[in-house]
């Protein structure tokens, strides 16, 4: 089957490009667009390190048929950085040593975003919940949980 | 491989042979071949949302149970015990249906409320139930949030099924002859007749058929 045209609302873009059958959004961001800040961790949707969000809704891009969603809008980390300087999030996982190795923040990061958008004053529970699809192989949960809070209580 | 996106029930159902039918995609999607077709339910119009008139409730198959769990009260608890709020956020209500053992939890449950199957050929368009006067569940697994199932117990009062257990999800009806004796211990132990379990990464056979009575004790003497 012939590649298809894709257009996505990507960061405030529209962009059009072409995906072959079956290519998931994860690969699209990364091979095509060339946004790497989505990881492709384990690729079955049970590591979180390619979560994006999609209509709004925070999901793993690896699990996501770009054909299938051609016309929605999409956010990745990358759109959620500021010409200058960090997001409020980036700047708390900075100043709270929330990274270790840094390859599930971004994910880390983009499921704390979809909470802060829905509840700007979430528990501590609430934090687990919204990161306990994503993976931390460093197992640096506590800092991340701190952050997320940091972040939401700064703003 | 192909990726068919019909727009209408009638084009899905036209499609059923030529792939695999995926909705939300977060179990069969990653475990296909990557020659394999698919068949997108995700453009089909008509397919997603929850009305609920009269204490009856009906969920077309498409629904996230992100919004299931928005809508649906009684059944906030059991979704809220499914993966992650990003993969609810993809996973859907009529996907559940296929997921095999010990995922799915809330066919668990759809079994419990004795919920109606409404399809197109063989293609599941909704689930229908009425809404229980009373709501029992319980999920036991390895981490608080997303983790598979070690024993799953839904119940009405008077239908129990269970998860975890065997591979498919099963009604406990030596069990459900206990419960409406008034007998909830008798009921527990009764209930390991419907198991067959399995060993797999989660927990051995033999751990799950010998903490399902008390899962099931548990769940049956504290209302949701």
């Amino acid at each position: 089957m012939p590649s298809s045209v894709i257009e996505l609302e990507l960061n405030g873009d529209t962009v059009e490009f072409l995906a072959q059958p079956g290519t998931t959004l994860l690969s699209a961001l990364r091979d095509t667009l060339g946004l790497t800040a989505a990881k492709r961790g384990c690729g079955v949707g049970t590591c979180g390190t390619c979560t994006c969000h999609v209509d709004g809704q925070a999901v793993m891009s690896c699990l996501v048929p770009v054909e299938t969603i051609n016309g929605s809008t999409v956010k990745t980390l990358e759109g959620t950085t500021p010409v200058d300087g960090l997001s409020p999030l980036q700047q708390a996982f900075l100043d709270g040593f929330a990274t270790q190795c840094g390859f599930c923040t971004s994910g880390m990061i983009m499921a704390a975003e979809a909470l802060l958008a829905e509840n700007p004053n979430p528990t501590r529970e609430d934090v687990v919940t919204a990161i306990s699809g994503n993976v931390c192989r460093c197992t640096g949960y506590e800092s991340i949980i701190h952050a997320i809070l940091d972040a939401a209580a700064k703003a | 491989m192909n990726v068919h996106l019909p727009e209408s029930v009638e084009e899905a159902v036209a499609l059923l042979g030529q792939g695999t039918v995926i909705a939300g995609g977060t179990h069969a999607f990653p475990r296909l071949d990557p020659t394999e077709s698919i068949i997108s339910l995700r453009r089909v119009a008509g397919l997603s949302g929850v009305t609920q008139e009269g204490g009856r409730v009906r969920v077309g198959a498409t629904t996230t149970l992100t919004t299931l769990a928005r809508e649906v009260d009684f059944l906030r608890e059991a979704v809220h015990s499914i993966a992650s709020p990003t993969i609810r956020n993809l996973a859907t209500v009529g996907g559940n249906l296929f997921v095999p053992q010990p995922h799915g939890d809330l066919a668990v449950c759809l079994l419990a409320l004795d919920a109606e199957i409404e399809r197109e050929g063989d293609l599941v368009t909704a689930v229908s139930f009425d809404e229980p006067e009373r709501w029992f569940y319980r999920k036991a697994m390895r981490r608080r949030q997303n983790s598979a199932s070690i024993v799953t117990v839904a119940s009405d009062g008077a239908r129990i099924a269970l998860g975890g257990v065997a591979r498919e999800p099963v009604r406990a009806l030596k069990a459900e002859e206990a419960l409406a004796a008034g007998d909830i211990e008798a009921a527990a132990e009764l209930s390991v007749e419907a198991a067959d379990p399995f060993d797999d990464a989660y927990a051995s056979a033999w751990y799950r058929r010998r903490v399902l009575p008390v899962h099931v004790r548990r769940t049956l003497s504290h209302a949701v």
